[in-house]
């Protein structure tokens, strides 16, 4: 079997998003050089369901913090992968602003967000799937929710990735369950 | 007399951090310090420290770090900034303008000239690039903890002379 971006994320269970898209047009936008940006995405379900709700360093530990950027991430490649066609489309990651609900002093912020960065990195590879970034710990976000992202990625063909057609496609959407973080290498702090 | 950028930070005096080692962000997350596409260079978050990691002023704006320190601790990410610029593109004296920058400060939630401190970045974008090429689109954003316990960290977003296309 390829190794590819696509097949990688086959294993990961990207969500299918084209319903999704359907109902929020909003959250992708194309704009010229070929980039797509992905707007404030959650850690939600398709149901509504959010992925550990609350602030790190109160109510949601790091690991869970960590899970629910990774679960974010996942949407936004199910959002790309419907606003592209496919992840194998994908030619760069150019930018992400990342958001993470904190309390009580807790300034580890990249520690959660690279539970995003890592993901896109296991699935686009390394230094293919990196991006620029910025991770900024906030008061709150939409509904309660401990992390929000954004990203924009460069894809391979100006003109021609199905582009707003794709958003309509009867794609069946299935969401991967809330999956737990899996252990950061020691010495991350290098 | 054409404007050098070159030139500006050498008459400023200012001690631009060199990013080709070790590489940018190793210490924080799986990322990357910019990205290109046509005349457009993305830079990656930049905080207020020097290459081995010390911080400038860390803390919050209104508490442990006063105004004018936020100023400095901006003024510092900004000129690491420019250290990526060259590191991405070579020379200062590619950029055609300075076209977005957002500036995250940590502050008290009482605390609301925002804009105070961030005026330590975009001050320093207008020296060293003059009025035309050196202002910029801005934000500036009052949260409550950066990444380390940094006080501040800004995005910019830039135009070159040149394009990785070709054009």
């Amino acid at each position: 079997m390829s190794d590819t971006a696509e097949s990688r994320a086959t294993r990961l269970e990207v969500p299918r998003e084209a319903g999704l898209l359907a109902d929020v047009p909003s959250l992708v936008r194309h704009h010229g050089h070929g980039l797509v940006t992905v707007g404030g995405v959650l850690p939600e379900t398709s149901d509504g369901s959010r992925v550990h709700p609350g602030r790190v360093g109160e109510d949601v530990t790091l690991a869970d913090g960590y899970a629910a950027a990774r679960f974010a991430a996942l949407r936004v490649l199910g959002l790309l992968r419907a606003a592209t066609g496919s992840l194998d489309h994908i030619a760069g990651f150019v930018r992400t602003l990342t958001f993470v609900a904190v309390g009580g002093g807790f300034t580890d912020i990249n520690k959660v967000t690279n539970g995003a960065a890592d993901l896109w990195v296991e699935v686009f590879g390394d230094p293919g799937g990196r991006a620029t970034s910025a991770g900024i710990g906030v008061v709150s976000l939409p509904r309660g929710n401990v992390f929000q992202i954004t990203a924009t990625v460069q894809v391979r063909d100006q003109s021609e990735q199905q582009g707003g057609s794709a958003m309509t496609a009867p794609f069946p959407m299935t969401v991967p369950s809330p999956m737990t973080a899996p252990s950061r290498r020691e010495g991350e702090e290098r | 007399m054409t404007w050098s950028a070159e030139a500006r930070v050498a008459e400023l005096g200012l001690v631009i951090p060199d990013y080709t080692n070790p590489p940018y962000g190793e210490r924080y997350a799986t990322m990357k310090g910019f990205h290109r596409t046509g005349r457009t260079l993305t830079i990656s978050g930049m905080t207020p420290e020097d290459r081995q990691g010390n911080k400038v002023h860390p803390g919050r704006v209104g508490d442990t770090v006063t105004m004018e320190e936020g100023y400095q601790a901006a003024r510092y990410a900004a000129i690491n900034v420019l250290g990526l610029i060259r590191f991405a593109v070579g020379s200062l004296d590619e950029v055609t303008a300075i076209v977005q920058i957002l500036a995250f400060a940590v502050v008290i939630p009482d605390f609301t000239d925002v804009n105070l401190v961030t005026n330590g970045a975009t001050d320093l974008f207008v020296e060293v690039f003059g009025d035309e090429i050196g202002r910029s689109t801005y934000a500036g954003i009052g949260v409550s903890s950066l990444s380390g316990g940094n006080v501040f960290e800004m995005v910019a977003v830039v135009e070159t002379r040149s394009s990785v296309d070709g054009g």
